[in-house]
């Protein structure tokens, strides 16, 4: 259609009729009929300048050839009459004694040109000029249509473009949960629509009431510098009082607002120096904040969940470890030694969460063994030990009852299994255990090894990681051998050994 | 993938021109098809291979992805 190229934005009704292929045909169609005249088009305002309508077909070398150019005086007298009338206009050229014909061409009752035929021998009919003329005009409707849905698809287009392009980020946004990743991502997502330099995000604390930047990107002098600063400016805070966003040509602030007052999102420097920001940047700008603020505190929700979560395990085990320090619970060393070893396997953040909460508590079963048991110093006679046993299976049914805590379930049961299915409860073997599993088993028996015990020593760091690597195909899964040796290789662990000495030595 | 090697289809063509004369736009594959006249998977396919050149960014999250022009 004619609106889709770039060029016809400014295209002109004159021009488009002579592109006009069903213009092209009426010529082609009258040319033979009327014994090849000179046709003809005019834009008004240049009358000078009449253009030949296509090429002649009319020989030269004929006896009473004119050029164009002869009848020029004749077509512009012609056009004056046919300007004033707005009606096809009927001409004699006096030097060969054919006729013309000057049709003007009218859209919404202003004349933009003049179309023509020239060198008739005959007089013609009035019919043909009413044919010639409506035909024209015909097409002249089929381009003022073409033209209007041109307008309105250049109108429409590009709203329609910032309309997906904020449903896209509204998707984008609400689906991050992580407010940490949240923060910069709807920064950067700010500063691609509206094409600024800088972009901050300041926040409401919640508890003190203190505004304070909680992201901030700036493209001045970095691709891609994260930058934050605590203190927000004075106009920020000016914005949070009244809850009334502030335009300057080369700054924009709108607030963050849902229930009540959360914070700030402001913008500096469009891209280019030149351009000032617009009425329309401060809408998108506010419409951006809205769904800023959706996100936020879905996120700031999901956080507060997660917290609860967490506290919860962690007050039972202080609880229980109040009574039986470590008994129940194991190191900080322990839980980030899980998590790590998780990340190396490739495990997905909602894996590492549930890898997460079965470190804290792996074994709650152990708060319903008998004292005795528990608080001995010397090995475990036989049946001691097969009712210890038994506190991966009393530990789940203390967990079944929290829904939040049902994907740690299977990790707690088998985190005794060995690989080579000689492992309690179930002697599951090799894959049959949860990869959760397989991957606590390594951590808590490395843990034993390096911790000091009532009745041994611990074992220096290097035995204790060989004897892990002896173990692969045996007690421990080869994969997950593999993966922590990568981590001993890379200097992890013993960051993170380093990281907890206290903590490993008190353990008793 | 090098410079040297940008994919140099029509649809590449007019996916990159869409982003020049759009470069505030972040838009998903249905949407880019839909700008561009091309059907969904088409879009997505020459999308990621404008990303894998360096020319496009794609921000990918578990229900869509957003892709806008590299600055």
């Amino acid at each position: 259609m004619a609106y889709v190229n770039d060029s016809s934005k400014k295209a002109k009704p004159f021009d488009l009729l002579l592109e006009n292929s069903g213009y092209k045909d009426l010529r082609t169609a009258f040319d033979k009929l009327l014994l090849r005249p000179l046709w003809w088009l005019a834009e008004k305002g240049k009358s000078s300048r009449i253009k030949p309508f296509l090429r002649t077909q009319r020989a030269r070398d004929m006896e009473d050839y004119l050029s164009l150019s002869d009848y020029k005086k004749t077509i512009s007298k012609s056009i004056r009459q046919a300007e004033r009338s707005k009606a096809p206009v009927l001409f004699e050229h006096p030097v060969n004694n054919t006729y013309g014909i000057c049709v003007p061409l009218v859209k919404d009752e202003k004349t933009f040109g003049f179309f023509g035929i020239c060198a008739l021998k005959a007089k013609p009919r009035h019919g043909t000029i009413d044919v010639l003329s409506g035909y024209t005009h015909a097409i002249i409707d089929e381009i003022s249509k073409d033209l209007e849905l041109g307008r309105v698809y250049e109108l429409v287009r590009p709203r329609a473009i910032a309309l997906s392009t904020v449903h896209t980020i509204n998707r984008l946004v609400t689906s991050i949960l992580d407010i940490k990743e949240l923060f910069p991502r709807i920064a950067r997502l700010t500063l691609q629509i509206l094409k600024a330099e800088r972009v901050r995000i300041c926040m409401v604390d919640k508890y003190t009431g203190a505004l304070g930047c909680v992201a901030a990107v700036d493209y001045r002098k970095s691709k891609d510098l994260f930058k934050i600063r605590t203190k927000p400016s004075p106009t920020e805070c000016k914005v949070v009082q009244s809850g009334r966003s502030v335009k300057k040509s080369n700054f924009l602030c709108v607030p963050l607002v849902d229930e009540e007052m959360c914070g700030t999102i402001s913008v500096r420097d469009k891209v280019g120096k030149k351009e000032k920001f617009s009425i329309f940047d401060r809408e998108i700008l506010t419409t951006l904040a809205e769904q800023a603020v959706i996100a936020i505190k879905n996120a700031q929700i999901y956080k507060e969940q997660e917290d609860l979560t967490i506290g919860t395990i962690k007050s039972l085990g202080y609880l229980l470890d109040a009574k039986f320090p470590r008994a129940y619970t194991h190191t900080e060393f322990f839980v980030e030694l899980m998590v790590e070893l998780g990340k190396a396997l490739g495990l997905t953040k909602k894996e590492l969460k549930i890898l997460h909460y079965s470190a804290l508590l792996p074994d709650l079963g152990k708060v319903v063994m008998p004292e005795e048991i528990l608080r001995k110093t010397k090995a475990l006679s036989g049946k001691e030990r097969k009712i210890l046993k038994t506190h991966t299976v009393r530990g789940i049914e203390v967990l079944k009852y929290l829904d939040v805590l049902k994907p740690v379930v299977p990790i707690i049961l088998h985190h005794h299994e060995r690989y080579d299915g000689t492992g309690y409860p179930e002697r599951l073997k090799a894959k049959d255990i949860p990869l959760g599993s397989r991957i606590m088993a390594v951590v808590d028996a490395f843990e034993a090894m390096v911790c000091h015990r009532p009745y041994r020593k611990p074992l220096p760091f290097r035995m204790a990681v060989s004897e892990i690597r002896r173990q692969a195909g045996k007690q421990f899964d080869p994969e997950v051998v593999k993966a922590f040796i990568r981590i001993v290789k890379i200097g992890r662990l013993e960051e993170l050994v380093r990281k907890h000495p206290d903590e490993l030595k008190k353990i008793t | 993938m090098s410079s040297k090697r940008l994919p140099k289809s029509g649809l590449h063509k007019r996916i990159i021109a869409f982003f020049k004369s759009h470069p505030e736009s972040i838009d998903t594959p249905r949407g880019v098809a839909t700008w561009v006249g091309c059907s969904r998977e088409e879009a997505k396919k020459a999308l990621d291979e404008l990303v894998k050149a360096g020319m496009l960014n794609s921000i990918l999250t578990s229900s869509t992805s957003g892709y806008s022009l590299k600055k």
